[in-house]
Formats: C-alpha cells, sequence, structure tokens
C-alpha cells in the first residue's frame, strides 16, 4: 500500500479506535442522563470516520495504490 | 428483596446461576461425547442451548422487571456499567489474538520458514522450498486454493455494516429526542443490515467451499480466514439478536431519554462489532 493512503489511512483507524474507546468512557460516566449526549455524539463521529475510512479504501484501490490479494 | 437508598439491591434467591451451570456443562458434555463420535452428544449440545437459551431470557427478563419496578439505585447502575467494561474489555482481547495469531503468522513465522531470523535452520532443514507469500496454506500442504477477493461480497457486507452503524445511530438520536417511531425504525433497519449481513457472509462461505476450494482445511490461510469472519459472523449474530431484545422493549416503552442504558451498551457493541469487521476487511481481505 502506497504511503499517500497507509499514513491516512492508519491516522483514520487510530481515531476510530479512539473515539469508539471514549463512547465507552462515556458509557461509563454519563448513567443516561437526557443533556449528556455523549455517547451519540462520539458513535456518530465514529460512524463517520469510518464512512471515510472506506471510501479511501476504494479510492485507493481504483487507483492502483493498494492491491488487494487475490485480484 | 430489600432496599435502602444508599445500598445495592438484594434479590431474593435466584435459581438462575445453578441453570447457568447445568447448561454449560450439558453443551461441553455433549461436546466431549460428539468430538468421540459418541450417539448422545448432539442431543446434550442442543438441550444446552435451549436451556441456556431460556436462561438468559429468564434470567435478563428478572432484571428488566427490576429495573422498571424501580428497584435499582445508582450502584447497581454503576455495576451495570463496570460490567459492560469487563465484557468490552475481553472481547477486545479475543479478537486481538485472532489478528496477532494472523499478524504473527505472516509477519514472524513465515521469515523464519523462508530462511531469516534466528530460526532460519528450519528453511535448511525442513523447508528449503518454502518462499513467502501471502495467501497460501503454509509449508508441506499442496492442495490448491483461490483466496477470497475483497470486491464483491466483503465489500458489499462492509457497506452493509457501516450503514446499519448510522441505522443505530439514527435510532440512538431518536430516543434521546423522545420520538420512539424513530427509535423503533432504527432499530428494525438495524436488525435487517445485521441480518443480511449474516446471510450473505454464509452464501461467501458455501461460494469459497464449492468454488473457490478455500476450506478450513486451506492450511494457515483457511484457519484465520475462517476463524476471524467465522467469530466476527458469531458476534453479529448475538448482536441481532440483542437488538431484537431491545427492539421488544422499545415496543413496551422502557426506555426514557434518562434511563436507557441497555439500549445504549447494546449500541456500542453494535458499533466494536463494525468496527471489528473494518479490522477484517483490511487485514483478511485486502493487505
Amino acid at each position: 500500500m502506497a504511503m499517500t493512503f497507509k499514513l491516512p489511512a492508519l491516522i483514520l483507524a487510530a481515531l476510530i479506535v479512539f473515539v469508539l474507546a471514549e463512547a465507552l468512557y462515556f458509557l461509563s460516566k454519563d448513567h443516561g442522563d437526557k443533556d449528556k449526549t455523549r455517547v451519540a455524539r462520539a458513535l456518530s463521529v465514529r460512524v463517520s470516520l469510518a464512512l471515510i475510512l472506506f471510501l479511501l479504501l476504494i479510492t485507493g484501490a481504483f487507483f492502483g495504490f493498494i492491491h488487494p490479494h487475490g485480484i | 428483596m430489600s432496599q435502602t437508598p444508599s445500598n445495592y439491591f438484594l434479590p431474593d434467591p435466584s435459581p438462575w446461576p445453578i441453570v447457568a451451570v447445568a447448561s454449560v456443562f450439558s453443551i461441553l458434555f455433549g461436546a466431549a461425547l460428539a468430538v468421540n463420535g459418541l450417539f448422545p452428544g448432539g442431543i446434550f449440545i442442543v438441550l444446552g442451548f435451549a436451556l441456556f437459551s431460556y436462561l438468559l431470557f429468564s434470567w435478563f427478563g428478572d432484571v428488566v422487571r427490576e429495573n422498571m419496578a424501580g428497584l435499582y439505585n445508582e450502584r447497581v447502575d454503576s455495576s451495570f456499567r463496570q460490567g459492560m467494561i469487563w465484557f468490552i474489555t475481553s472481547e477486545v482481547f479475543f479478537f486481538l489474538t485472532f489478528f496477532g495469531a494472523l499478524w504473527y503468522l505472516r509477519n514472524v513465522s513465515a521469515d523464519w520458514l523462508t530462511g531469516k531470523g534466528y530460526l532460519a535452520g528450519t528453511h535448511e532443514v525442513l523447508y528449503n522450498q518454502f518462499f513467502s507469500v501471502w495467501p497460501r496454506t503454509g509449508p508441506g500442504l499442496k492442495e490448491e486454493f483461490t483466496p477470497m477477493k475483497a470486491w464483491g461480497v466483503p465489500a458489499f457486507n462492509t457497506i452493509v455494516l457501516l450503514t446499519s452503524g448510522a441505522t443505530i445511530t439514527w435510532a440512538h438520536w431518536g430516543l434521546k429526542a423522545e420520538n420512539r417511531k424513530l427509535l423503533i425504525r432504527g432499530l428494525i433497519a438495524t436488525i435487517f443490515l445485521g441480518l443480511l449481513f449474516v446471510t450473505l457472509q454464509a452464501w461467501e462461505y458455501q461460494e469459497a467451499y464449492q468454488q473457490l476450494n478455500l476450506t478450513l482445511k486451506s492450511g494457515v490461510y483457511g484457519s484465520t480466514f475462517y476463524i476471524l469472519t467465522g467469530f466476527h459472523g458469531m458476534h453479529v449474530t448475538v448482536g441481532a439478536i440483542m437488538l431484537a431484545a431491545i427492539l421488544g422493549r422499545s415496543f413496551k416503552g422502557h426506555f426514557t431519554p434518562e434511563n436507557h442504558f441497555a439500549f445504549e451498551a447494546v449500541a456500542w457493541y453494535w458499533h466494536f462489532v463494525d468496527v471489528v469487521w473494518l479490522g477484517l476487511f483490511i487485514f483478511v481481505y485486502m493487505l
């Protein structure tokens, strides 16, 4: 995988794991208070980051920067 | 039952721990018989799983009833949240073990077998015809297979799970906004997408066995492919069952914007399963 795609992909993957862990931390702390929407917000960010990562992978493969095995 | 505001709620004596032991014993006893080819093994396994399902339904039912009766205070709530963290920690290490095994096989043991590192002698003495390339069965196995391609079903399944992450988040915000219709629609969509994912994965396995000759016997690639994707598929199945339970509770109006730990725990679990799949898509299917 070319570095042009590897670095952003690694950063995105690390961010996804961080935000997911953050949501778990908020889940343990917020006790479901109505005004505390931190879990929902963190998980929304998680979904957006995952979508960006997937699009990055598809783009990388389309332009030949990533060569999935078996093809 | 007794409870004071500052103490833990003390439930009545419960039969469920004993039923749990009986069901697990039945499953393991049946498995021990089955792997030795003895007849009643399968029956014990089926009975064990049936008892285990009954146990989960009944025990969680008791917990829901106690919760709805207002018997749980903040300390009990905290203990549920801590329990969730321990459960997830065990899940993280469970998957890390399998990802770690894949990394070790591809990056450490393959080097030794090709003559690098301090165990390079293995190459000279045993496998001097071995060269490292992935995917492959490993040394000594001759049977040909075609590896699973990333595009096609796996990429489509990634879109399915990503979409399910969006629909469960949609339901989450619906719950926070006291919009029960949104909550229920989001949950139904998520369960549907989860079941679609599992169905497509089953179809993918069938293709792998019949068209690609990719089986559990396809050496180290086949083993890691099926154990990683198989356990993930099992988690999606369990997650969909948990979501169905949450959907049932949502129909009954159990959740409020202030009190919905069960929903948030299951939603988080679903996001976790989604993230694990992204890891699988990259490390098992793409690289």
